[in-house]
């Protein structure tokens, strides 16, 4: 049971198996070209394995778009170090639902690419830190490690190649931190979930202080079908610089909201108008927000744009982690800014000053917005604090706040404005007395 | 070492170590970077996000405190951007910061106030409520304030990293996340308080000090820890003669940032009321008390009769009276009462092994050697609990080098956190387990051995030689219990060898007893203990011997004795003692309780009343110093170096040890960080931390904790004297110091005009009194009734009032001048100074600063122009020496890093800030102190507007002075004020460049 019908503009390649009966068993997926990519990656030598994905412009999926081949390259070879695997399958964006999908129905994929990363790197080991709740992910995806480890698709010498690999899984506590590649592995170690100063990179220094290759799982699922098709062939399904297809996740005002397999470069619109089967009740569109909540909202006018991660730059957007949340004319902008910050600030670590204090104080003064309570200063307030949090935080935590709210008080600040007419505080701030402060 | 690499910092370029952390390399050149999470020496957090800087090419703020240097790096720490990001941290912080800075333990001293008046956010944009926790109490000693703490995480890892001991973390996330104590609501640690000293806010607060003074009331004086022999440096805050804190927040000195829980709270027992203030005399039966002269008669009395009748004398030493005072009592008890019997509690065998390694350099380990060596080896003892700083200092050396850590101990201790190897031998099974390490020992290439008293005698000959086998340089630590455990053993406190370690009966005194040899021996006539309990746990043989006992408290020793005399504290005195490591360090006095003399002149007045004054020498430490200095062998040690607050390690010996040690005298108190001996037993706050006493080698060296209090009553008030007393006191100091003050004045004067006389060849006055002796006499009767003629065109109120004020002003910096130290008159000790103000220096140049005023007035009011020009001329000459004179006083300022004339006089103890071949071996400090005091004379002769710089008063060349309109006794009083500056010029000359 698919949670929504496939449409038929999309590309089919780490979706194939979606909607086939019996998608998470070895001898399903070896039955569609299963551990094909595994045995030629198998055949060759690391370095060509990298060049294969260097050819793919695979760009990591989790948000940040760094090309994949290149952070495998980063792995010392010659580290007398174990060296690690570790999935980041803590998928916590707003948004954000294509992980757990691929998971669900086609874990074998995941454990391939894992295999394909180990191969290049010389890994024996691999962890999947699956967010905590997703804890029915955690049933699956142990019941296809055991499956595979049955099959001889894990363990030692497997399938006669002479590789060792193995695989587990490990839970999360709910925390969004944990997303972060270093408070990740924190977590992974037992420990705090913080952040850690960087560099050394994960690359060179990760789970347990041994070079450690960290991505997100579509990033590893991506990695079998790069080798069974060929690096070049998996590119020029997408746009330049931005090889293969990538997962949206359409939800908001839209008629069919869901996960979508679609080329790199897909034109927004496009997505929204006809995979999305277009705005709910006919209504007018306003706002974007492109991939996931920590990605500059994007106005009705500029959302004619290819979605890969060099065209939103051009419009001050990111591709993200592929969260597309489509809103129409009756969204009130100053509660989805709110919304966001009451997410952020619930789930700020508390490690930084700037992120720590600058969450609260956001949706404290959202807050007071929102319920009607506003000063005629707060509009320009939010904008200064926000940005004097923006790049001066610790871990991206604090940019990723920073930056919708920068966006929606600029592109809306007309909304801002109206609430704040309406304050009988209004004025107070012009002032030159103490602000009266109900206790 | 790597080539170093080249960048710029602010257009300055530098070079720097690869890995270097910019925010180091900026301090280095003098560009501080602000940080609040960044402590040196500790794990990177990169928190507090103050530290951010612009790095050309970097598109984002870097954090310095995280950053490497790299060639060719442009770093700018202060711009525009800066400042405005700084401040949008600061003001991030104050959101839920209280500003309750007026009731805040911390202000005056707190990191975040001092960044605020850095960068601004002082006014507030956050009209929200704060979030708000409440305050809650730790343990006896610890409090945490939530809403103040800023997170970042110093405590956490001094007590993790620094410690070992792991008790605080972090709980709560986002804006709620605070930091927590081990035991949910509690703490259950060593009570160190290293997390209070290291926190930038006033977030954590000592029950000690919290709500008692602000930082700016107090003396902050740097001495050294008066409980274990590890010689900590700890910074009393002093207020009104009374200590109100131990801490070391500015690093200095061999312990850096650390201090334990005795360092920092065991300070109370100098307050305690139980402290003797009065000696003692035992009139029928009972100790009853008496004056300080009949006591120290009636003491002397009985040596002399003792001595002359031959009896037997046995004297008992300090382990925690100066390395001076033993010294002066050795020399007394040999020399003076002839005896040999002197001896102190021996708590580990230093004898056999500077025997051991005699004429070797380099044997004994220095505390910067456990910091650095390759491999520490420890014996016998549990570190963390006895020797505090030993531990801090190899778990940094294991935490920053990796050094390789060893252990042979009883049972689990702290190092096993970090130990390579760890062997747990019953007490005298050591040598055997120290077999089984060699294989491991011998594959490093460096070594200190700390060995505590199980390794005693042959043993310490065995362990030398394993150490010798080993084949690479070996460094030794012989473990001793007391601050100067070790300074008494150099001191010669033993019956066999001198100081120095000389054989006593190479000098020809008689075979002298050892501590239980007095005990035990029925024939002692005099027992006579000074700083030492020996009565605590054995009673004397002799029931008819007289006792004297010199302690601060009644002790078990005390109450035996027949004359008690109240002795001072260590915090009460000069001198110097000597650490663990064999380092010499100086005491700097920084209390006083009134009654209670330092050990060091109770026997220096004892031996004048034997009249053997001459023979013993003064009893000043710095005195005393300078003699042991030319007399012990290994105490010829760099001056300089310990008067400025450093630690110098005795020379290595070059001769052997002709006695064997006797090893069943050596037996270590086995204090842990939670007693200290009797003293400990003084010290509330100690007792009401911990309930049982001596649990070594338990599971991680971590104590239950009790917050009952044992035993010890609360009182207010201490035995400090009346004020009354000290008003009189300060009033007769004052009339005595005026009178001899204005009668130097007149025979200066006299002296002055006789000279000049004799150059002019002249008689000079001769007509009044002998020589012309009265003539100052004559002087003043002519003066005082000469008709005082006022001019009718002067500004009458001015007039009259300039002649008094320059004279008031004359006389004011005299009361600050020391004269000599701390004397006894009549019964009273004082200080012989009218006042021992903080900041004496700066009052002195201030009130003659406004001395000017006096001649200012006197030329104007006189209403006359030939005066205002002649009194402006004078202002004018006496404005512009006065910047030269600053200068030159600001060289033994930074000398001696004091303000106080008390201590700038103790700083130059055995040489001088002027020219001394001391400070030869410091060509830059004898450079700058001999043309400090040229300058400060040339200056001070302008001042005092001497020849030739005599322009003010040249009234024969220059016809009109600002004197001119004055007559009589007025006219004199101008000159009363001018002598009374060359007094003060010359006292303050002499106190700052001439040793005072």
């Amino acid at each position: 049971m698919l949670y929504n019908e496939a449409s038929p503009l999309e590309t089919k390649i780490l979706t194939r198996l979606f909607g086939v009966p019996n998608s998470t068993s070895v001898e399903t997926y070896v039955a569609h070209e299963g551990f094909d990519g595994f045995r030629k990656a198998a055949a060759m030598t690391p370095e060509a394995i990298i060049e294969e994905v260097k050819k793919s412009n695979l760009r990591g999926r989790g948000g940040a778009g760094f090309p994949t081949g290149m952070k495998w390259g980063f792995v010392p070879r010659n580290s007398s170090k174990p060296k690690y695997i570790v999935v980041n399958a803590d998928e916590s964006e707003p948004g954000t639902c294509k992980d757990r999908l691929l998971m669900e129905y086609d874990p074998m994929q995941l454990i391939e690419g894992m295999m394909i990363a180990g191969l290049a790197v010389g890994a024996k080991k691999g962890y999947i830190y699956i967010r905590g709740e997703y804890r029915y992910l955690i049933d699956i995806m142990d019941k296809a490690i055991a499956d595979a480890r049955a099959a001889g698709w894990l363990g030692e010498n497997i399938k006669g190649t002479g590789f060792d690999f193995d695989c587990y899984t490990h839970t999360g506590a709910g925390a969004y931190e944990c997303g972060e590649e270093s408070a990740l592995l924190e977590s992974l170690e037992g420990k705090r979930g913080v952040p850690r100063i960087r560099p050394p990179f994960p690359a060179v220094a990760g789970l347990y202080r041994c070079p450690t290759v960290l991505n997100n799982v579509e990033t590893f699922a991506s990695a079998p079908s790069i080798l069974r098709m060929g690096g070049e062939a998996w590119a020029n399904l997408g746009t330049p610089r931005n090889g293969g297809t990538r997962m949206f996740c359409l939800s908001g005002h839209i008629n069919k909201p869901g996960v979508y397999e679609l080329p790199m470069g897909f034109n927004l619109l496009r997505m929204i108008e006809e995979v999305g089967g277009g705005m709910r009740g006919g209504r007018k569109l306003k706002a974007v927000i492109p991939g996931g909540s920590s990605c500059p909202i994007l106005t009705a006018a500029e959302c004619d744009v290819a979605m890969d991660f060099d065209a939103l730059k051009t419009v001050n957007s990111m591709l993200g982690s592929g969260g597309v949340v489509v809103m129409d004319e009756t969204t009130d902008m100053v509660k989805v800014a709110l919304r966001i910050m009451k997410f952020y600030q619930h789930e700020s670590c508390g490690w930084c000053i700037p992120c720590r204090e600058g969450t609260m104080w956001l949706k404290k003064i959202l807050t007071r917005v929102y319920e009607g309570m506003g000063q005629n200063n707060d509009p320009a307030l939010l904008h200064e604090l926000a940005n004097n949090m923006l790049g001066r935080t610790f871990c991206p935590l604090g940019d990723a706040a920073a930056m919708p709210t920068i966006s929606i008080v600029e592109k809306f600040r007309d909304e801002f404005e109206a609430y704040v007419r309406r304050s009988p505080m209004a004025n107070l701030a012009n002032i030159e007395t103490e602000i009266p402060v109900s206790a | 070492m790597a080539d170093p690499v080249n960048l710029t910092i602010d257009g300055i370029a530098v070079q720097a170590q690869p890995g270097a952390l910019l925010i180091e390399v900026a301090r280095e050149i003098g560009k501080e970077i602000p940080a609040f999470c960044y402590y040196e020496g500790f794990s990177q957090v990169a928190a507090c996000r103050m530290c951010l800087v612009e790095i050309e090419g970097m598109p984002k703020l870097m954090t310095a405190c995280t950053q490497p240097v790299g060639e060719g790096m442009v770093v700018r720490t202060e711009t525009p951007k800066l400042a405005e990001a700084r401040k949008g941290t600061l003001e991030f912080l104050l959101t839920n910061h209280p500003l309750d800075c007026p009731v805040c333990d911390k202000g005056g001293e707190c990191e975040l106030q001092d960044m605020v008046f850095r960068y601004g956010a002082n006014e507030s944009r956050f009209v929200e409520i704060k979030h708000h926790h409440d305050e809650q109490q730790w343990s006896p000693v610890v409090y945490f304030d939530p809403a103040r703490c800023i997170l970042c995480y110093r405590c956490v890892r001094v007590c993790s990293e620094g410690l070992g001991v792991n008790a605080l973390g972090i709980v709560q996330r986002g804006a709620y996340a605070e930091i927590a104590p081990n035991q949910t609501d509690h703490l259950n640690c060593d009570e160190c308080g290293a997390c209070i000293d290291i926190c930038p806010v006033g977030a954590l607060t000592s029950d000690t000090y919290r709500y008692q003074t602000r930082p700016w009331e107090m003396n902050h004086v740097g001495t050294i820890c008066t409980h274990c022999s590890n010689g900590c440096k700890t910074t009393l805050g002093v207020r009104n003669d009374e200590i109100i804190r131990g801490n070391n927040r500015d690093r200095s000195g061999i312990n850096g940032e650390f201090l334990c829980v005795k360092g920092r709270y065991a300070f109370d027992f100098n307050e305690s009321e139980e402290r003797l203030t009065t000696p003692l005399i035992r009139q029928n039966g009972e100790l009853q008390p008496a004056s300080w002269s009949d006591a120290i008669r009636f003491a002397a009395g009985k040596l002399k009769q003792v001595k002359e009748a031959g009896g037997r004398i046995g004297v008992v030493g300090s382990t925690r009276a100066t390395n001076e005072e033993n010294y002066y009592l050795q020399k007394f008890a040999r020399e003076v009462l002839g005896t040999n019997s002197i001896d102190h509690a021996r708590s580990g065998d230093v004898v056999t092994l500077l025997d051991a390694v005699a004429g070797r350099t380099g044997a004994l380990a220095t505390l910067d050697d456990l910091y650095r060596a390759k491999a520490v080896l420890v014996i016998g003892s549990d570190l963390a609990q006895q020797h505090p700083l030993l531990h801090y200092q190899i778990r940094a050396n294991w935490r920053h080098h990796g050094a390789h850590t060893y252990s042979i101990t009883r049972g689990p201790v702290r190092e096993d956190q970090h130990t390579l190897a760890r062997v747990r031998a019953e007490a005298g099974k050591e040598m055997e387990a120290l077999e089984s390490l060699r294989e491991k020992l011998a594959a490093e290439t460096e070594l200190v051995i700390l060995f505590g008293d199980a390794v005693k005698g042959g043993k310490v000959r065995e362990l030398v030689a394993f150490g010798d086998s080993l084949g690479f340089p070996v460094k030794y630590v012989c473990l001793v219990d007391m601050v100067n455990s070790r300074g008494a053993m150099d001191m010669g406190l033993l019956p066999e060898l001198l100081p120095g370690y000389l054989a006593a009966k190479d000098a020809g005194l008689p075979s002298g007893m050892s501590i239980p040899e007095m005990l035990a021996a029925r024939d002692l006539s005099v027992f006579w203990s000074v700083g030492a309990n020996p009565l605590a746990a054995s009673a004397l043989a002799a029931e008819t011997a007289f006792v004297i006992v010199q302690d601060l408290f009644l002790t078990e020793t005390a109450r035996r004795a027949d004359v008690v005399f109240p002795s001072a504290s260590l915090y009460e005195k000069s001198g110097t003692v000597t650490n663990v490591c064999g380092e010499v360090q100086k005491l700097k006095r920084a209390a006083q309780t009134m009654g209670a003399k330092a050990d060091l002149e109770i026997v220096g007045l004892l031996a004048k009343e034997l009249g053997a004054a001459p023979a013993m020498g003064p009893w000043i430490a710095d005195k005393v110093m300078a003699e042991l200095m030319r007399t012990v062998p290994g105490y010829n040690i760099p001056l300089p170096v310990i008067a400025t607050g450093g630690a110098a390690q005795t020379l290595p010996l070059s001769h052997r040890i002709p006695v064997e040690s006797n090893p069943s005298l050596i037996r270590s108190a086995e204090d842990t960080l939670f007693t200290s001996g009797t003293l400990g037993t003084y010290s509330r706050k100690l007792n009401s931390l911990m309930e049982a006493p001596g649990k070594l080698y338990e599971e991680g060296s971590v104590l239950e904790l009790t917050h009952e209090a044992t035993g010890r009553k609360d009182s207010v008030g201490g035995p400090i004297g009346s004020p009354m007393d000290f008003f009189l006191l300060t009033v007769i100091k004052a009339a005595i110091i005026a009178f001899i003050f204005l009668t130097t004045l007149a025979y200066l004067q006299l002296l002055e005009r006789k000279l000049i006389a004799h150059i002019q060849r002249r008689p000079g006055p001769y007509r009044v009194g002998p020589h012309g002796f009265l003539q100052p006499l004559a002087d003043v009767i002519k003066l005082i009734t000469k008709e005082d003629i006022i001019p009718p065109h002067v500004n009458k109120i001015y007039y009259v009032m300039a002649p008094f004020l320059a004279v008031f002003l004359a006389l004011i910096p005299i009361s600050l001048i020391p004269f000599g130290p701390q004397v006894e008159i009549f019964g009273i000790t004082t200080l012989m100074q009218l006042t021992d103000l903080p900041v004496g220096v700066v009052m002195i140049l201030a009130i003659s600063s406004i001395s000017i005023y006096g001649i200012a007035l006197g030329g104007w009011a006189s209403n006359n122009k030939y005066s205002l020009l002649g009194s402006l001329r004078s202002s004018a000459q006496m404005v512009s020496y006065e910047l030269a004179l600053g200068i030159a006083v600001a060289t033994p300022l930074l000398m001696a890093n004091s303000l106080s004339l008390q201590e700038i006089t103790q700083a130059q103890s055995g040489f001088y800030f002027a020219v001394s071949p001391e400070l030869a071996m410091f060509p830059v400090a004898l450079a700058a102190g001999c043309s400090a005091f040229v300058i400060f004379l040339i200056a001070a002769f302008a001042e005092t507007n001497r020849l030739p710089f005599d322009m003010p008063e040249a009234e024969n060349e220059l016809i009109g002075g600002f004197h001119t309109e004055y007559s009589s006794m007025k006219f004199a009083g101008f000159f009363m004020a001018e002598y009374a500056a060359i007094v003060t010029i010359c006292a303050l000359g002499t106190v700052l460049f001439l040793g005072g």
